[in-house]
């Protein structure tokens, strides 16, 4: 038993269980070790969650920061130096023949 | 906020010249500039030396020099820079060693984000005589019982002062382990204790010094043993610090109070297998051996067996265990972590020893030096090093990084030191197996125990995971040792989904908080 369902009416169910269930109160035992097993997994999924959303949230922050600053850059700005590296490349080569 | 200043420590004892002002040097490059140096010359032969000291604080104001009339120890020029200290931290740098140009700046900006933090420490490196940096040392984060084992934090150590002279400052006695048994102290009463996880110090290696070898201050270790010692006496830690395997390693025997009840839970479906040539049924050579092993009166042995375990071990085990003995039979399809929850609702003990059924037990007291460090408060979990039959090593504790989930030090030599020593001494970790764990009974309860929909691998993971989110601690004891003849009783193949329903739950790991060091080789 997972303990995916409401808690008060599965303890209910699970003491009518007992009146006829021989090894009744070692399922309970059981049964509630794995309750509380289910809710710290799902806290802990809670909480890893959070983490990535955090993460995430950084990273965005980071990538609109980057886009802001490449918007301010003159349009055809790769073009410029690409032509800027070619026209250097070309000295270099007359200067060293 | 106001940065807050910082002053560096430094006793001087005729140190090489061009080190002395190498060292000087490196302070003056600081980035952060909000710092005085406090020289402390302890009353060097070497006039070249003072005169070093004078050409130092005549160049910049915030360097200050004090000279003692006659030679104190290192211990009392400390203490004399202590007493001097104007700053809010005290930064602790020997006369030959070298910081890195954001070494305060770097420290400052931690106790920036953090500001209730009394202690602070770096990663290292060494640097040698032609000025190579080699050997860094990336660190655990705070790990106190590895502090027991060894001084790991050393450099950069910046602690805050008001905390540093209310422990009394440095130690008399304590020379050579002057900073281990200060940072013990310091740590005992901290509120807040930082890792900076980048090389901020580099510790000079030369012939005499103790970055140059573990050994080459023999004087040191014991001081070092003293320390750790009266630090569990400080702690009220029931236990005798003892001299480590190597030179600069220590030791924790802890005593377990007769009063506390132990419950072996051993999962078992009655295997037999051959181990060092000679033919074995696993479960009951298990018992005999954790039985044989032990002292401890209170103890309990519950063993949980699947229906089809033969009658004849059942009654072998009857007769090693006697008394002492729970069988409960399981009846439901293979599931280790059911078999250890039934195990554990049958128990009585206040601590739960979680066992594979494929185990031999090496160490005498195997039981309460296992158990024993559960009575600090803050520790969740002990574990012992493992060893596969052929004496490699099987479990160093687990390593969970890069998205893997490994055992350290897996398949290494049995007696390999591991990264700076990891493998010799006691030390936190990020998870420790299932097939050995000693966990009190409360915590069981407290995280659920075992999951159930994780019913082969990964289960010690997930409850080690739980331990660590509850702020416990899980500890690995380097000198508690058992034979581990892994996977000769099951097929050890992960499947994808247990994989997936780890990682959806915890993350996949990126850095390994306790062994950033170790990288994953093997998914286990």
């Amino acid at each position: 038993m997972s303990g995916e369902t409401g808690g008060a009416d599965d303890l209910v169910e699970a003491f009518r269980g007992l009146e006829t269930s021989p090894g009744g109160v070692d399922d309970l035992r059981r049964t509630v070790l794995n309750q509380r097993e289910y809710i710290l997994g799902v806290e802990a999924e809670l909480a890893t969650a959070r983490r990535e959303r955090a993460r995430l949230e950084q990273e965005n922050a980071r990538l609109r920061r980057a886009l802001h600053r490449a918007k301010r850059l003159p349009f055809g700005w790769i073009d410029s130096v690409r032509r800027l590296m070619t026209g250097l490349r070309r000295r270099i080569a007359i200067i060293a023949s | 906020m106001k940065a807050p200043l910082v002053s560096i420590l430094t006793p001087v004892y005729d140190p090489p010249v061009s080190a002395l002002q190498a060292a000087i040097a490196s302070v003056r490059s600081q980035t952060f500039t909000e710092w005085e140096l406090v020289l402390v010359d302890d009353a060097s032969r070497s006039p070249d030396v003072r005169a070093a000291l004078a050409r130092a604080t005549a160049s910049d104001p915030r360097i200050r020099s004090i000279t003692r009339a006659t030679n104190g120890g290192i211990v009392a020029a400390s203490n004399d820079a202590l007493a001097a200290a104007r700053g809010e931290f005290v930064a602790l740098l020997d006369h030959d060693d070298l910081l890195t140009r954001d070494a305060l700046a770097s420290v400052v900006a931690a106790v920036r984000r953090e500001p209730d933090t009394d202690y602070l420490y770096s990663d290292e490196d060494k640097v040698d005589a032609q000025g190579h940096f080699y050997d860094a040392f990336h660190k655990p984060d705070w790990s106190p019982e590895r502090l027991r084992g060894q001084m790991y934090t050393a450099h950069l150590s910046v602690l805050r002062t008001g905390l540093v002279r209310e422990v009394g400052g440095f130690a008399a006695g304590s020379d050579g382990s002057q900073d281990h048994d200060l940072v013990l102290r310091v740590t005992e009463r901290a509120r807040h204790i930082v890792h900076v996880p980048k090389v901020l110090y580099h510790w000079r290696s030369v012939a005499g010094s103790t970055a140059g070898g573990i050994d080459a201050k023999p004087y040191a270790w014991e001081a070092g043993r003293a320390a750790v010692q009266r630090h569990l006496d400080r702690c009220a830690i029931a236990g005798e610090a003892l001299l480590g395997p190597v030179p600069g390693t220590y030791r924790v025997r802890r005593s377990l109070s007769p009063e506390t009840s132990v419950s072996v839970v051993v999962p078992t479906r009655g295997g037999r297998g051959r181990v060092w040539g000679e033919a074995r049924c696993f479960v009951v050579e298990m018992v005999r051996s954790v039985l044989s092993h032990t002292e401890h009166e209170n103890l309990e042995i519950v063993v949980v067996y699947d229906e089809d375990t033969p009658a004849s071990v059942l009654g072998s085990l009857r007769t090693v265990a006697g008394s002492r003995l729970t069988l409960v039979p399981f009846r439901e399809p293979f599931n280790f972590s059911a078999k250890c929850n039934v195990g554990f609702l049958a128990s009585q003990g206040d601590v739960v020893v979680f066992m594979n059924d494929d185990m031999q037990v090496v160490t005498d007291r195997f039981i309460e030096e296992l158990v024993a460090p559960l009575a600090e408060p803050g520790v969740g979990a002990a574990g012992a090093r493992l060893l596969f039959a052929d004496g490699s090593l099987q479990h160093g504790g687990h390593v969970y990084a890069e998205g893997d989930l490994t055992h350290a030090g897996f398949r290494a030599a049995g007696d390999s030191y591991g990264p700076f020593s990891a493998f010799l001494v006691n030390r936190e970790c990020s998870g420790l197996t299932a097939a050995c764990l000693a966990v009190s009974r409360s915590v069981v309860d407290d995280v659920g125990g075992f999951c159930e929909d994780l019913p082969g691998n990964f289960n010690d993971v997930d409850l080690s995971n739980k331990i660590r989110f509850r702020g416990l601690r899980l500890v690995w004891l380097a000198d508690v040792t058992a034979y581990h003849f892994e996977s000769q009783t099951r097929d050890p193949q992960v499947e994808p989904w247990e994989y997936d329903f780890i990682m959806r739950r915890w993350a996949s790991p990126r850095r390994d908080p306790y062994l950033p060091d170790e990288i994953p080789s093997r998914r286990r």
